[in-house]
């Protein structure tokens, strides 16, 4: 048994290789549709986990001011009102916001923070700052407040490249510098920060936050994950569809290609059955023929959007799947593929081509030899 | 003995081009003799060696292999029949272009599971025998016509049939080359082989080894001639 199927093996091979041209542009289009679909998964699986890897610290619950339905500054009286809720703990008030540079023609996340012992001239950024600042100059950030007047600030240290994906275009400064470039009052912040004592009541603790300052909104940090999966998820959807199109035309050129029989294909079938092949034989070679292929288009597809994704930075979609602006984040992942998603891909690709195959070679190998060799 | 009743063949049955090939052919055909069925194109001789092959079934009538119906069998025993009772040399040696003599050689003992070592030694004794064995690694479409054929031989009987059947074997070939073909089918009748051919060539069907001459014309059987 194990003989025969060696002799079919070796026989698929063969046949792969007299037609070999038919046989590689099939592969390479294949191995290229197949690279295509995995990178799009690998990379949004991998930004969703580093996501949610860097999120891991958000705060249990941020609770901003609105008025008018937009977003206002929040007085710092309302830390107190807050911790007296039940439940809550550690409540802190932030002061962040967007600085735009004229230089870069980029929005940039400015952060008021006590760590990293800055003096009030002084800043810590991400490395998208230090790529794309444009004019930096004795390691300085040269800025514009509210009212026009310049600010500069030394660059004291750069942020950590894994906290990229969330901090590229981050610029910290104490919240002396803060005030003084955005003008906010003192005795206001952006909005507020705590803690949860029991995650399972959440939901609860920021209702009963809303009723005791209806001018606020708490959002909870199942919220913010939330959101950020739904952007990775609609972004390599919206992807995905786009591929779908190329996907379809992969397959009928597969269809062609794989499932139309020349005349001498089919006469080599009618050939072999008069040689005293079973059906079964036949249909067991043009199986190891797709196998074949598809698993080695599968292997190189995979193989290369593995490259693609993890070593070369996806230069292909990473515009569409990462950035949110003009500035991108310039981060390695994390190397890892998740077995469920490739056995999904390669139930996508591998299967339906081997089933199209094989459905021809079955049409002609159950006919009779005598009328399939007269094709010849 | 193989033995034919009624047989007819309709191609394209209830189709404006309906063509009988066979029309209720009676026959039999003796074991380890040499039986050549003669007549022009048209006359029904591939096709009634086709059936008697199993390589197509009837329109109707019933065909018997040493006493065993073969035209009710189901298809996996007909392959069956057709790798282990018949060897086949077809009129344009349908070998299979792009591999080797010796692959082409050792196909249809694939479906058999034996040992490749073994069927690749077989093979090789085969070829040898036909005197061939030195283009055992060439590709088939660099050989001449007469090499193709011997090709087409060792192929027939790799895995020892008892029945060859040839069709128009000297067709495409010379006179020289065609008598080598005939010493060749004298050497497997010493063998014990059954052997049918079809052929419209003289020097087949007068040729002296042969036992019995069926001649054919428009599907059916004209004359059957037992040569002493």
């Amino acid at each position: 048994m194990i003989e025969r199927q060696r002799y079919l093996l070796d026989f698929a091979i063969s046949s792969l290789t007299r037609r070999r041209w038919k046989n590689l542009a099939l592969a390479v289009i294949y191995a290229g549709m197949v690279f295509l679909f995995t990178s799009v998964v690998l990379f949004a699986d991998a930004v969703r986990k580093e996501a949610a890897a860097v999120l891991k610290d958000t705060p249990d619950m941020v609770i901003q001011r609105n008025m008018a339905g937009r977003h206002d500054l929040m007085p710092l009286a309302y830390q107190g009102l807050i911790a007296e809720v039940r439940g809550v703990s550690d409540v802190k008030p932030r002061l962040w916001g967007y600085y735009y540079h004229q230089a870069a023609a980029a929005n940039y996340t400015v952060t008021a923070t006590p760590e990293f012992g800055l003096a009030e001239n002084e800043a810590a950024v991400g490395s998208g700052v230090m790529r794309t600042w444009g004019t930096l100059g004795d390691n300085e950030l040269y800025m514009r407040a509210y009212d026009g007047t310049p600010v500069v600030l030394k660059i004291k240290a750069v942020l950590n490249a894994e906290t990229d994906l969330v901090a590229a275009d981050l610029i910290l400064i104490t919240e002396a510098a803060f005030r003084r470039i955005f003008g906010i009052p003192a005795g206001f912040a952006t909005d507020m920060v705590a803690r949860i004592r029991n995650a399972k009541e959440a939901l609860t603790i920021a209702e009963k936050v809303f009723v005791r300052l209806p001018d606020t909104r708490p959002v909870l940090k199942t919220d913010i994950l939330k959101t950020y999966a739904a952007i990775f998820d609609w972004r390599s959807g919206y992807i995905i569809v786009q591929l779908f199109g190329a996907m379809l035309a992969f397959f009928i050129f597969a269809w062609d290609k794989a499932t139309g029989l020349t005349g001498e294909e089919r006469a080599e079938i009618g050939i072999l059955k008069a040689l005293g092949w079973d059906t079964s034989d036949i249909l067991m070679l043009k199986f190891w023929e797709g196998i074949f292929i598809s698993l080695n288009a599968f292997l190189v597809g995979t193989a290369a959007a593995y490259v693609h994704v993890f070593f070369s930075r996806a230069p292909l979609f990473e515009h569409a799947l990462k950035g949110w602006s003009v500035l991108y984040p310039a981060f390695r992942l994390q190397p890892e593929i998740d077995p469920f998603r490739a056995a999904a891909v390669f139930a996508l690709t591998v299967v339906p081509y081997s089933i199209m195959t094989i459905i021809p070679a079955w049409k002609v190998a159950v006919t009779e030899p005598d009328a399939a060799m007269r094709n010849i | 003995m193989i033995t034919l009743k009624n047989v007819s063949k309709i191609f394209n049955a209830g189709r404006p081009n309906e063509f009988h090939a066979l029309k209720n052919v009676t026959l039999t055909v003796a074991r380890e003799k040499i039986t050549v069925f003669k007549g022009p194109s048209g006359s029904g001789k591939t096709t009634l060696l086709s059936l008697i092959g199993c390589m197509s079934r009837p329109s109707s009538g019933r065909i018997f292999v040493d006493g065993r119906e073969t035209t009710s069998l189901p298809e996996r025993f007909l392959s069956d029949i057709r790798r282990s009772a018949f060897g086949f040399i077809f009129q344009n040696y349908n070998l299979i272009k792009g591999i080797t003599v010796l692959e082409n050689t050792m196909l249809p003992a694939y479906p058999t599971g034996r040992r490749h070592a073994e069927v690749k030694a077989d093979a090789m004794k085969l070829l040898a025998r036909l005197n061939i064995d030195a283009k055992a690694g060439q590709k088939v479409e660099q050989l001449s016509g007469g090499e193709q054929q011997r090709t087409a031989i060792a192929r027939a009987l790799i895995n020892n049939p008892a029945v060859i059947i040839a069709d128009e074997p000297t067709a495409h070939l010379d006179m020289a080359l065609s008598m080598e073909f005939l010493d060749i089918v004298s050497g497997l009748f010493r063998q014990r082989k059954t052997i049918l051919m079809a052929s419209h060539d003289p020097l087949v069907f007068e040729a002296g080894i042969v036992d019995a001459v069926v001649e054919m014309r428009d599907g059916s059987i004209l004359e059957e001639k037992q040569i002493p």
